[in-house]
C-alpha cells in the first residue's frame, strides 16, 4: 500500500488502476453493459406487450399517447444498445 | 256405425272451427300482449343518485375521480351498461416515485464529486451515464402505467377492480351491485384526512366477497353513491323494472 500510494504520489498509474483499465477487463466489461442492454431492449418489448393488454382492458381518450410512449421507450433502448456496441 | 262416430263424414267448415287453438296461435298471442304490454325503462343516474347529479360529467384524461367519464369503456362492459364513477388512487400517492425519480435525474450531477467512476474511460461513463437516464425513464413509465390502468369501475350494474400487479399478471374482479351487502369509507391519518382520500370496503355475497377501492378520492362520496345505487337496484326488483 505503501508502494501503491508513492507510485501515486509520483504520478504514474497504480498496479490497480493499470488492471482496471486494461483492455481484457474492458473487453468483458462492455460484452456486460452490451448483455445488460439486450435484456432491457426484452424488458422493452414487454412493457409494449403490456400496454396493449391494458388498453385493451381500459380504452381511453389517453391510451394512444401512452401506446407512444411505450414505443418511444423501445426505440430509446434499442438506440442505447447500438450506442454500446458502436462506442464501447 | 251413427253418424257422429264417423268421421268421414265431416265437412270443412267443422273442422276450421277446432276449439283447441294451435301451438303458433298461442305463441303469437303472448308475443302480442309483451309487446302491449308498457316497458318501465330503467331510470337514469342522474334521477336517482344526488352525488351524480351534482357531479359535471369529466372529460380528464388524468383524473382520479372520474364522473360520468366521457369515450371511456373498458373490455368487460355490457352493450347498455353505463360507468357511472371511475376511481384511481388518488395522486398525492404517487408523490413518492416522482420524487424518487427525479432525484434519480439530477444524481449524474454530482457524480463528479464522487470519485465512483473515475477509473473507466470517457466513453465508458457516457455510456453509463445514458444507460442509467434508460432505467430512469423506464422506472417512470412502469410507475405511471401502474397509477393510470389501476381503476375502480362503479357502473350501474357493476363494481369491477382492474388490477396490473405486475408485467405479466393481471386480475379483474367484479361483483353485480345486487350484491352488495355492506359498503365502508376509512381515512386515518393527517395526509389522508387533508386530501380527502381513503379506502372504501365493499362486502359482496359474489365469489369475491370483499373489494378494497384503496386511496381513492373522496372515498365518503364514494360511500353514498354505492348505498344510492343498492337502494335503486332494490326499487328495480321490487317495481319490476326491466334492466
Amino acid at each position: 500500500m505503501v508502494f501503491a500510494t508513492a507510485l501515486q504520489l509520483a504520478g504514474d498509474p497504480t498496479p490497480i488502476d493499470t488492471l482496471i483499465t486494461s483492455p481484457i477487463l474492458l473487453l468483458f466489461f462492455k460484452f456486460f453493459l452490451v448483455a445488460l442492454m439486450i435484456i432491457y431492449v426484452i424488458f422493452s418489448i414487454v412493457v409494449i406487450r403490456q400496454i396493449a393488454i391494458m388498453r385493451q382492458t381500459l380504452i381511453t381518450t389517453f391510451s394512444p399517447v401512452i401506446r407512444i410512449a411505450g414505443y418511444i421507450h423501445l426505440l430509446f433502448a434499442v438506440l442505447v444498445l447500438l450506442l454500446f456496441i458502436v462506442i464501447l | 256405425m251413427p253418424e257422429i262416430f264417423d268421421g268421414s263424414q265431416l265437412d270443412d267448415e267443422q273442422e276450421t272451427q277446432s276449439t283447441v287453438p294451435s301451438k303458433e296461435e298461442v305463441l303469437d298471442s303472448v308475443k302480442k300482449k309483451r309487446a302491449d304490454r308498457p316497458v318501465k325503462k330503467k331510470r337514469s343516474v342522474n334521477e336517482y343518485s344526488e352525488v351524480i347529479c351534482n357531479l359535471p360529467e369529466s372529460t380528464a384524461s388524468l383524473s382520479s375521480f372520474a364522473a360520468k367519464p366521457k369515450r371511456v369503456s373498458f373490455s368487460t362492459q355490457a352493450k347498455d351498461e353505463e360507468i357511472i364513477l371511475l376511481l384511481r388512487k388518488h395522486p398525492i400517492t404517487q408523490v413518492k416515485w416522482i420524487v424518487i425519480a427525479l432525484l434519480l435525474t439530477i444524481l449524474p450531477v454530482f457524480l463528479p464529486f464522487v470519485p465512483f467512476l473515475n477509473f473507466l474511460p470517457a466513453n465508458y461513463e457516457f455510456a453509463i451515464l445514458i444507460g442509467w437516464y434508460l432505467i430512469v425513464l423506464g422506472y417512470s413509465l412502469e410507475s405511471f402505467l401502474s397509477w393510470y390502468y389501476n381503476v375502480y369501475i362503479i357502473t350501474d350494474e357493476r363494481v369491477i377492480d382492474v388490477d396490473f400487479l405486475s408485467l405479466i399478471y393481471h386480475d379483474i374482479s367484479s361483483a353485480k351491485i345486487d350484491n352488495i351487502e355492506d359498503v365502508t369509507a376509512a381515512t386515518g391519518g393527517a395526509i389522508r384526512a387533508l386530501f380527502n382520500f381513503g379506502t372504501v370496503q365493499i362486502q359482496t355475497a359474489a365469489e369475491k366477497n370483499e373489494f378494497e377501492f384503496e386511496e381513492v378520492p373522496q372515498p365518503a362520496q364514494v360511500t353514498k353513491l354505492l348505498n344510492e345505487l343498492v337502494l335503486e337496484e332494490e326499487r328495480e326488483k321490487i317495481e319490476g323494472r326491466v334492466s
